[in-house]
């Protein structure tokens, strides 16, 4: 098996008066995991069924190993795709349901249930080959349906939110075995999911989408540490979010004014005095202590203490805005509720950026 | 037991249980013992006090019928005599009408109830109509006029008398053996030994034609299910299920109503040849294609193929549609995708659905009876029918029943087995 | 850059999907299937307003609305009008309460009994109509003296279309939730109030519903109620009697009352369902 690079050109999708995809370029690697990471309604299964051919584009096509994809229906496509309720077929077994594909294409009976033994030893069920699919667990179900997909020998393996219907240990245990199974078969995965957790750990690069547009590309690290839009910012990870306006420059950083005061921060998008502006700084890169060369301070009152183990989640108000800091549990020292604080973030650690959407709470 | 007691209390529970219970024995279980007796139980017909029963039976109802008739007669010449004109109603009246156009072909006359003077003779094998169309029986009557319809009551009136008088006769010849010489009866197989190789094989021909009818209609149908099913734009949906809901509410004998005015000799499809020059109907040239079997079986099949429709579209529609993309995605031709997902997922309806037409059709007694109207050749039910009320032999009628029945349940078993379903995936 | 040659050239071509042909017949397919459900039908209408005595449609010998005015003076008709109403009515009085009997106790009877006593219930709608009426009328006429008529009409259309019924209500059910029976136990209401006021309630829509199918099973039964009759008739024995011994356009101007009924609850029917399922 080998993966094959997915060139989007230019794809848009409309259904009627509704843009579902606006016009995209997009190059995914041959061998990667990529991911398209979005809330729902974003327009990233669209492009996963205009990619497997299920959905002809309005415009714009989809390129699979330097082949144009336009005009090839979904069943004569190098794709394989595994739904979001996994459609496997309940009246035939397992092993049936994996050799489906093989027997599609007339492989002879002895050789596609070899290569179904084989695959069942891939995905570590050996021995289930004769159940039904509904006879096994969640977890299992899961991997009958990657092994049906790379029976076909695939170079692209489309997975829509195929982890969603899983419990949450489940669903941690198979993140790993997902990208595991990718790394051994060379495939190009491209991964559709709302859940950042999952793209964010499996992928080797993450497309943030919303309302049809991909907002940035990048790898999970880049993404989570450099959002390019403020919807990118506040839909990964949690944000404490402060609005003001520029009043300052210096070398890369913009000073923001704000009801809490002045604050230093990365200026992302090039901002000038007078722009209105936002700022994001993570809760986790806010601290109880000032620590050297920390510019932003500014005083909160502790209102709750969430314990989570190895974390300890702090709600706190400062003036009308909410502000919430995660520190470990090593470092904290337990204050009483009501106290007033004084918090610190550093001017590298905090965003200012052009106001825009953000990802509904 | 308990778990009833438990969710109703005693009171209720002993009310539904008596209530099913009543179903059961009353409507169900006794009725069908009722069937199985007398079909085992032989009466000899030739017993002179059964052979008096019958005709006194037949005379009274020629009795009734000719006091039908007249009353429509003199209707008819009070139209007459009030000067309105025979106008359209009284000529279909009276083209309705068995007693206004005499049979001119002895066969078709066994078949029409009530045209038939004679009493026919009781273990008759003539009620088969073999081979198909004798003339037209029934050509519309034109108007006519006063005396003309006199002509016709005069010969009623005496036929009246004279049965009235036979009447008296027999009933009190009746009384006088009255008692002492009962039908002679005794359990046996002889109500099917008898069966006479002709009612045989109207019997095996029926369900040869009620199979044919049941594969043809799931071939039509299937295609038709599966695209409804399919449909996601929610407008063309709706109109293809009116479309298929609209004929299906429609009466059964509407629908076969509807067909006769194709297969008529002046019917639309005749038209059509004569258009095409095939034919030329001014010349009374046309096919009498209502007197065929095929006819019945062509309209059996538009009759019941909507019975095949609903089961298979309830089966198809809760298939989950990704398994027909995840099949296609993974390289499958249609026609696999069909044999391998579609068809086993949809096998409970396939399974309702040919039970429902095969069941119908092998009992239908409107579809044969109308089309052709006896001129073609008998349909089981129409046996069946004769053996009650024109033959008056309860006990043979009910052991024809009962074949039926046998054969309606090893069909069903049969579908049981070959669709691996069960009673409750069949009546749902 | 190559995307900019790539750009025009997609922004150009309009990617047009492949040709379907399987779609493409399917609906060509379609097309003449609903043709065929319909063609005849509409013969029948048309032909229902021809002045030709024997109803016809290519021998037109001109419009006339004379057979609609002969329908309201056909006493037999109307007659078996009425008949057919009595005996419907009858129907639902009996099929209701031992359908819901029926369902009641089968959704909650935990024994192995259950599938053979399900079997026997629901046996009536797989029994083919002329054995159903052929063994009412024997069983009734030997057992009860009971000749053929209106009443063994009514019992054995009732003995299948309360199988209908008792289906259509353990469909209704098997989506009750045992916990709200259990709740009220709980709370102290006797098995009898809990019936009253929690199950019944639940079921009424059904017992609506259910009447009024029963009610057009009933009206439009033919073989069950042919046999089981006698001497009796109902309109559409009726109608089965005077297609067999010669028709008239009287038969099609029933058949255009039948098809405008129908149309128009199928269309309420459908436009209701669907207002349902939006919202």
């Amino acid at each position: 098996m080998h993966g094959n690079d997915v060139i989007l050109e230019k794809l848009s999708m409309r259904f009627g008066d509704f843009v579902a995809v606006q016009p995209t370029d997009l190059k995914i690697n041959a061998g990667e995991f990529f991911s398209i990471l979005g809330p729902s309604g974003c327009g990233k299964t669209t492009i996963l069924r205009m990619i497997s051919g299920f959905l002809s584009p309005s415009q714009g096509s989809v390129v699979i190993g330097e082949k144009d994809m336009s005009g090839i229906r979904a069943n004569a496509r190098p794709t394989a795709l595994i739904f979001q309720n996994l459609a496997l077929f309940p009246l035939m077994s397992v092993r049936d349901n994996i050799a489906f594909g093989l027997e599609a294409r007339g492989v002879a009976k002895k050789t596609r249930m070899e290569k179904a033994q084989e695959l069942l030893s891939l995905v570590a069920l050996d021995g289930q080959g004769d159940k039904r699919p509904a006879e096994l667990s969640g977890g299992q179900r899961q991997r009958v349906a990657i092994a049906r997909a790379l029976a076909v020998e695939p170079s692209v393996l489309l997975l829509d939110e195929p982890l969603s219907a899983l419990d949450l240990k489940l669903r941690q245990h198979m993140r790993a075995e997902l990208k595991d199974l990718q790394r051994k078969t060379g495939v190009t995965f491209i991964y559709i999911t709302h859940d950042q957790g999952e793209a964010l750990t499996m992928s080797d690069r993450v497309a943030v989408m919303n309302k049809g547009v991909v907002e940035q590309v990048a790898t999970s690290d880049e993404i989570y540490a450099h959002p390019k839009t403020p919807f990118v910012a506040s839909f990964v990870g949690e944000q404490n979010i402060f609005k003001g306006k520029v009043v300052g420059k210096e070398e890369d950083f913009a000073i923001l004014e704000t009801s809490q005061g002045k604050f230093f921060g990365q200026n992302a998008h090039g901002l000038n005095e007078g722009e209105d502006a936002i700022l994001f700084v993570r809760p986790e890169r806010m601290s109880l202590e000032e620590k050297q060369g920390w510019q932003n301070g500014l005083s909160a009152i502790l209102e709750r203490r969430d314990m989570e183990g190895p974390f300890v989640n702090l709600h706190m108000r400062a003036g009308d805005q909410p502000v919430a800091i995660h520190v470990t549990n090593v470092e904290q020292t337990p204050r009483p509720l009501g106290t007033d604080q004084k918090l610190w973030f550093a001017a590298r650690d905090a965003v200012v950026m052009r106001p825009g959407e953000l990802a509904s709470e | 037991m308990n778990s009833l007691i438990k969710s109703y209390g005693k009171g209720l529970t002993s009310l539904f249980l008596g209530l099913t219970a009543i179903w059961i024995v009353v409507l169900i279980v006794l009725p069908q013992i009722s069937m199985i007796d007398r079909a085992f139980t032989y009466q000899d017909r030739g017993g002179a006090a059964a052979t008096l029963a019958v005709k006194i039976d037949r005379a009274y109802e020629e009795v009734f019928q000719i006091n039908t008739r007249l009353a429509e007669i003199q209707a008819e010449k009070e139209d007459l005599a009030a000067g309105t004109s025979a106008g359209p109603k009284k000529e279909g009246a009276s083209a309705l009408n068995p007693f206004g156009t005499p049979s001119p072909s002895d066969d078709t006359a066994s078949l029409n109830p009530f045209g038939t003077p004679s009493v026919p003779e009781v273990n008759d094998t003539s009620d088969l109509n073999p081979f198909g169309a004798p003339s037209a029986g029934s050509a519309s009557a034109v108007s006519r006029s006063l005396a003309g319809i006199e002509a016709e009551e005069a010969p009623l009136l005496a036929k009246k008398g004279e049965l009235e008088a036979q009447i008296a006769t027999l009933e009190a010849a009746e009384k006088s053996t009255s008692g002492a010489v009962a039908l002679d009866t005794s359990y046996s197989l002889r109500n099917f030994t008898m069966m006479s190789s002709v009612h045989l094989q109207i019997f095996l021909a029926t369900i040869i034609y009620a199979l044919c009818v049941t594969i043809l209609s799931f071939a039509l149908c299937y295609p038709v299910a599966y695209a409804v099913a399919m449909t996601t734009n929610r407008n063309k949906l709706a109109i293809l299920m009116l479309g298929l809901l609209i004929p299906y509410a429609i009466n059964e004998l509407l629908r076969i109503f509807s067909w006769i005015m194709i297969l008529e000799k002046q019917g639309v499809l005749n038209g059509l040849l004569d258009l095409l020059g095939i034919i030329n109907m001014e010349a009374g040239e046309g096919f009498r294609f209502v007197a065929s079997n095929g006819a019945v079986f062509t309209v059996m099949i538009y009759a019941y193929v909507l019975f095949m429709v609903f089961p298979i579209y309830n089966t198809v529609d809760t298939l989950d549609k990704n398994q027909i993309e995840a099949a296609k995605d993974l390289g499958a031709s249609t026609w696999r995708i069909h044999w391998r997902v579609v068809l086993p997922h949809a096998k409970p309806g396939i399974a309702v659905g040919a039970i429902m037409t095969f069941m119908l059709s092998a009992g239908s007694i409107a579809v044969p009876s109308a089309v052709g109207r006896g001129l073609h050749p008998d349909w089981f039910s129409q046996v069946i029918y004769r053996r009650f009320f024109e033959a008056d032999n309860w006990n043979q009628g009910a052991a024809y029943s009962l074949a039926l029945l046998v054969a309606c349940i090893i069909f069903i078993l049969f579908n049981m087995w070959i669709f691996r379903v069960g009673i409750r995936d069949i009546a749902k | 850059m190559t995307i900019t040659t790539h750009q025009n050239g997609a922004m150009k071509k309009q990617v047009k999907s492949p040709v379907d042909w399987a779609a493409a017949i399917l609906n060509g397919y379609l097309v003449i299937f609903f043709a065929y459900l319909f063609l005849p039908m509409i013969f029948m209408v048309i032909a229902a307003f021809n002045a030709s005595p024997t109803p016809s449609v290519i021998d037109w010998q001109g419009f006339t609305l004379d057979w609609f005015r002969a329908l309201p003076e056909d006493q037999r008709f109307i007659d078996g009008l009425w008949h057919s109403l009595i005996i419907a009515l009858g129907v639902i009085v009996i099929s209701i309460p031992l359908g819901l009997a029926g369902a009641l106790l089968l959704s909650r009877l935990q024994s192995r009994a259950t599938t053979f006593f399900y079997t026997v219930l629901v046996s009536p709608m797989l029994t083919p109509g002329i054995v159903l009426g052929a063994t009412t009328l024997i069983f009734w006429r030997d057992a009860f003296g009971v000749e053929g008529g209106l009443l063994t009409a009514t019992i054995a259309q009732s003995s299948f279309i309360a199988s209908y019924c008792m289906l259509m209500f353990m469909a209704r059910l098997q989506r009750q939730d045992i916990v709200q029976e259990e709740a009220a136990l709980d709370l102290g209401a006797s098995s009898f109030f809990v019936f009253r006021k929690i199950t019944l309630p639940f079921l009424m829509p059904t017992i609506f519903t259910a009447s009024a199918i029963s009610f057009l099973q009933s009206i439009e039964n033919y073989n069950t109620t042919f046999f089981s009759i006698g001497p009796s008739w109902t309109l559409v024995t009726e109608i089965g009697s005077r297609m067999r011994f010669g028709i008239s356009p009287v038969i099609n101007v029933i058949g255009v009352l039948f098809v405008a009924i129908t149309i128009i609850a199928a269309t309420v029917y459908v436009m209701a369902g669907r207002r349902k399922g939006r919202s």
